[in-house]
């Protein structure tokens, strides 16, 4: 689950999705709809062909940055960097080339970096809506939200298509208003604001709101309509496996997420499938999944980009136990100052090491946007129950419970559990083993 | 021999450029690669098809391969992930000739471990597939298409050459451009190579130019031992720390002198050579060093020329080069049937080395008086030297008036006399030296895989000559009984015994020649 949200952050962080148009590279010849590894390929040629193609590297960095989103594979990551110092190296100062390097530290991670590189672009051009794109994804990852909500107004300002009204919704969802979130991405539907596999990863992002907001029906439509458009889209297919699984169809879930990461491992894919299989008694086919997970996570530190998060939860409930995931939560808490899912991250870890007491303000920190998320909620339940809190963890559970009792099919038996301790209503979803 | 020395250097130096360094996944590390080397003979074609996969591909893999669960593959579950591996992706290899389906079959299969990235293993399988070809005087279309994990990302690589078959026609390179995808290409940004289909247009004439290696492994004849291969496996899948190196070196030993200790390999033929030339225990070892230079020389020359040149096809060479070191065996043989011929005839002479009894200080005692100044000529043939004026067996000439002064001459005598068995003993590379050799080159370890041939050749020396050494004694010993009760048959059976062993070296030579020539 955290992955997956992390997933969606750098889909969104980037703007541009993974198909993304060449950042401020009018000299492309605008090809129609292509894989990524098609338009990977495309700008290798162009790049071969004349070396000082300054255009060509910018996109080809830009387009390596989307693939390694897009397929979670660390490597190109390594080759994203080269390219950007070679266009770095024709043309030093090259606001296109800054832009790619900001996007670049944003999927890595380094969100200070990407911040400073985007208000040194936004300084010298204040009209570039990329540069304030990853100025507000920088100050959502740092924790500024106020500071993000002010970089969005002037982003859409300067173009409110889609990449401002995707950021508009996210902003929205951490603010509690889900429905916002909606009609923000609905907007953007509606206007057309982007064709092609753009809109199918907006689409996509509508589909995980939707789902968030337990509306599984209208969910599964965004997902569909996303497929129909491109058939590849991967968050699309891990999004309607969790509609499956949700609907209590776990061996078909099982099915499509192991013929998923059979092609492509992704980890939110594979965490997820780890859940499912666990669930059906498979332990050793579980074992396997997350094994995976981790063998991912090593790639993607020797590739220079930070999942202490993302790692961190998985280290507190699958990976390597409290106390490693203590150790990753504190660091993404460092990296990623008062930003809320930093602070659940090492609230939860700090909760399954025993330690309710040192969570409990960073919890309270994690909830004060108000966001409207089942994980979150529960984490926050537990927490607080655990503390002895248990009118606030009863509230928290409510929440959680209210707002998509399908949130965890790894947590939900334990949400259970907590719900008839605390005295609360247990819904179907969370009774069943 | 100082040509030998510069025919080994020469093949070192063609092997080390052979290699190229092991290199990472610039394609990633989720990425799942192929290589198909298509090598088109006369009457059947061989593909040598490499997977290589990236770490998570590659820990996915091992996942499904251990059946036990326990993390790790043992000999069977890896035997079983390669075998059926291999038989599936034979299948998904579509291959017709003239438009007709010629069905792949597996002729061997290997699994190698390399170390990759973040401490993770990347893994490749090598599925060595055969398919008989209808033999045609004419020209035959030939079409593969590559339909094997069509939906994975990677490189996908084919490479045709022919070997005694030209190709008219062809819309793939005769060479790798990944190094059966070991060094891919890293001077430039690149998305995979995808070449997933050949067609070939051949026509029996010359082959190509360039062989690859992993081809070259391919066109061995069949044989190759397992124990070859698991060691290819196990060198492929350590870091190569400094006790590893001598751990797979002591191995490399082993595996040689067993190799020679197999059936079939001259060892009768040498040995009866020592016995019927009276040689003692250092010109054993004399012919023993000779094997090895010789065994080592030819691997690595074969690996050179193969790698140079593709005009003869190495399923031709092996049986000509078997014919030729039986028939350099049956020619030895003859002379020494001569020779012994006429000890007999003159008589007594050849007891001489019974004489001879302690080889520990056999060294450097004069014979008949005259002194030996070089401590290697001291085991010369008595008996030849007196009767046998006209050295026929002898290029250089020299005087064999029975002059013993003439050490020099002996000793050059001695040492050629060792030449032509030694040569014969290694002239054949055994094909799983030439594995362990391929194998280095095909990791990218090119210079551990000729120090692992050279100590294959060590260790198959070795054997021969401590089986060598055993027969002297055993020779001697009996030769001294001769001797102390020099009436009733033993006494005649000393005397016939050269006679008997050089008939074996002579008859030993033309069954090997003749085996090499059925192909047996």
């Amino acid at each position: 689950m955290a992955t997956a949200v992390v997933a969606v952050l750098i889909g969104l962080a980037l703007g541009r999705f993974v198909f993304a148009d060449a950042a401020g590279a009018p000299s492309i010849a605008r090809p129609g709809p292509q894989t990524p590894q098609a338009r990977i390929a495309a700008l290798e040629a162009a790049v071969e062909a004349n070396p000082q193609d300054l255009p060509s590297w910018q996109a080809l960095g830009g387009a390596y940055t989307d693939r390694a989103i897009y397929s979670s594979d660390p490597t190109f990551y390594n080759l994203a960097d080269r390219a950007l110092d070679r266009a770095a190296e024709l043309e030093p100062g090259n606001l296109s080339t800054m832009l790619g390097r900001a996007n670049l530290s944003l999927s890595l991670h380094d969100f200070r970096a990407a911040r400073r590189l985007g208000g040194r672009i936004v300084a010298e051009d204040p009209f570039s809506a990329e540069a304030h794109g990853v100025l507000v994804d920088a100050e959502v990852e740092l924790g500024h939200y106020r500071a993000a909500t002010r970089r969005l107004e002037q982003m859409l300002e300067v173009d409110p298509g889609l990449p401002a009204l995707s950021r508009t919704s996210y902003l929205r969802e951490l603010h509690g208003d889900l429905d916002g979130a909606v009609l923000a991405l609905q907007q953007a539907d509606v206007a057309g604001a982007s064709r092609g596999p753009a809109a199918a990863a907006a689409l996509t992002l509508l589909g995980d709101v939707l789902r968030k907001r337990g509306d599984d029906g209208a969910a599964e439509a965004a997902y569909q309509r996303a497929l129909r458009i491109y058939p590849e889209l991967i968050a699309a297919e891990v999004g309607i496996a969790r509609l499956l699984a949700s609907d209590g169809n776990r061996p078909r879930a099982i099915k499509v997420l192991t013929a998923l990461t059979e092609r492509l491992p992704q980890p939110a894919a594979l965490t997820l499938l780890g859940e499912l299989l666990a669930l059906e008694g498979r332990e050793a086919e579980a074992a396997d999944a997350f094994a995976l997970v981790e063998a991912t996570a090593a790639l993607q530190r020797d590739a220079g980009q930070d999942t202490d998060l993302e790692m961190a939860l998985f280290a507190a409930d699958h990976g390597d136990g409290p106390a490693a995931a203590v150790r990753l939560g504190r660091r993404a808490w460092r990296a990623r100052p008062d930003n809320i899912y930093a602070a659940d991250a090492l609230a939860w870890a700090l909760h399954r090491a025993g330690r309710d007491t040192e969570a409990l303000p960073l919890m309270r920190r994690a909830l004060r946007l108000g966001t409207s998320d089942a994980l979150l909620r529960y984490h926050a339940a537990e927490v607080f129950a655990g503390a002895g809190r248990d009118q606030q963890a009863r509230q928290q559970l409510r929440e959680a419970r209210d707002t998509d009792p399908w949130f965890s099919p790894h947590h939900q038996p334990s949400a259970g559990a907590l719900a008839r301790q605390l005295g609360l209503r247990v819904p179907p979803a969370w009774t069943r083993p | 021999m100082r040509r030998l020395v510069t025919v080994a250097l020469a093949a070192l130096a063609a092997v080390a450029l052979l290699a190229g360094p092991a290199a990472a996944h610039p394609l990633g590390n989720f990425t799942t690669n192929t290589a198909a080397a298509i090598v088109v003979g006369p009457d059947s074609l061989d593909v040598t098809y490499v997977v290589d996969l990236a770490e998570i591909p590659a820990l996915q893999a091992v996942q499904r391969a251990d059946a036990d669960g326990n993390d790790a593959l043992d000999d069977a579950e890896s035997r079983r992930y390669r075998t059926q591996q291999c038989v599936t992706l034979a299948e998904g290899l579509q291959l017709e000739a003239d438009g007709t389906r010629m069905p792949l079959t597996v002729e061997r299969s290997e699994l190698a471990f390399r170390p990759g990235q973040a401490g993770l293993d990347t893994l490749r399988l090598t599925c060595a597939l055969r398919a008989a070809l209808p033999s045609s005087e004419g020209e035959t279309v030939l079409t593969l298409s590559d339909t094997n994990l069509a939906n994975r990302v990677g490189w996908r690589e084919i490479t045709a050459i022919g070997q005694g078959m030209t190709l008219l026609d062809s819309n793939v390179p005769t060479t790798s451009s990944s190094a059966q995808l070991t060094a891919y290409p890293q001077d430039q940004l690149q998305s995979p190579l995808d070449q997933r289909s050949a067609t070939l247009r051949v026509r029996p004439g010359p082959g190509s130019e360039a062989a690859t290696p992993a081809a070259l492994g391919n066109a061995l004849p069949g044989g190759v031992d397992r124990l070859a291969e698991s060691f290819t496996a196990l060198v492929s899948t350590r870091s190569l720390t400094p006790a590893f190196a001598l751990l797979a070196v002591g191995l490399a030993l082993l595996l040689g002198s067993l190799h020679a200790l197999a059936p079939g390999h001259g060892k009768t033929v040498v040995a009866a050579y020592l016995i019927s030339r009276e040689g003692s225990s250092r010109q054993a070892l004399g012919l023993g060093a000779t094997v090895a230079v010789t065994h080592t020389t030819g691997v690595l020359a074969l690996g050179l020329l193969l790698s140079v040149t593709d005009a003869i096809a190495p399923q031709r060479l092996y049986p000509l080069l078997g014919v030729a070191s039986g028939l350099l065996f049956a020619g030895v043989g003859l002379l020494l049937l001569r020779q012994a011929w006429s000890a007999r005839r003159v008589g007594g002479h050849g007891h001489d080395h019974g004489h001879d009894h302690d080889h520990a200080d056999a060294h450097g005692h004069s014979h008949g008086g005259h002194d030996h100044p070089h401590a290697d000529a001291h085991g010369h043939d008595h008996a030849r030297r007196h009767d046998n004026p006209h050295g026929q067996n002898h290029a250089d000439g020299h005087d064999h008036s029975g002059d013993h002064s003439h050490n020099h001459d002996r000793r050059g005598l001695s040492w050629r006399s060792l030449v032509a068995p030694g040569l014969a003993g290694g002239l054949v590379p055994s094909p799983s030296a030439l594995v362990v050799l391929l194998g280095g080159i095909a990791l990218g370890r090119a210079w551990f895989g000729v120090t692992l041939v050279m100590a294959y050749g060590i260790g198959m020396a070795a054997a021969l000559v401590g089986a060598g050494y055993l027969l002297v004694r055993a020779r001697d010993r009996m030769a001294r009984r001769v001797t102390q009760h020099s009436s009733g048959r033993l006494a005649r059976l000393g005397e016939v015994l050269p006679l008997v062993t050089a008939a074996l070296v002579t008859t030993g030579g033309l069954a090997l020649a003749a085996r090499a020539m059925t192909g047996a």
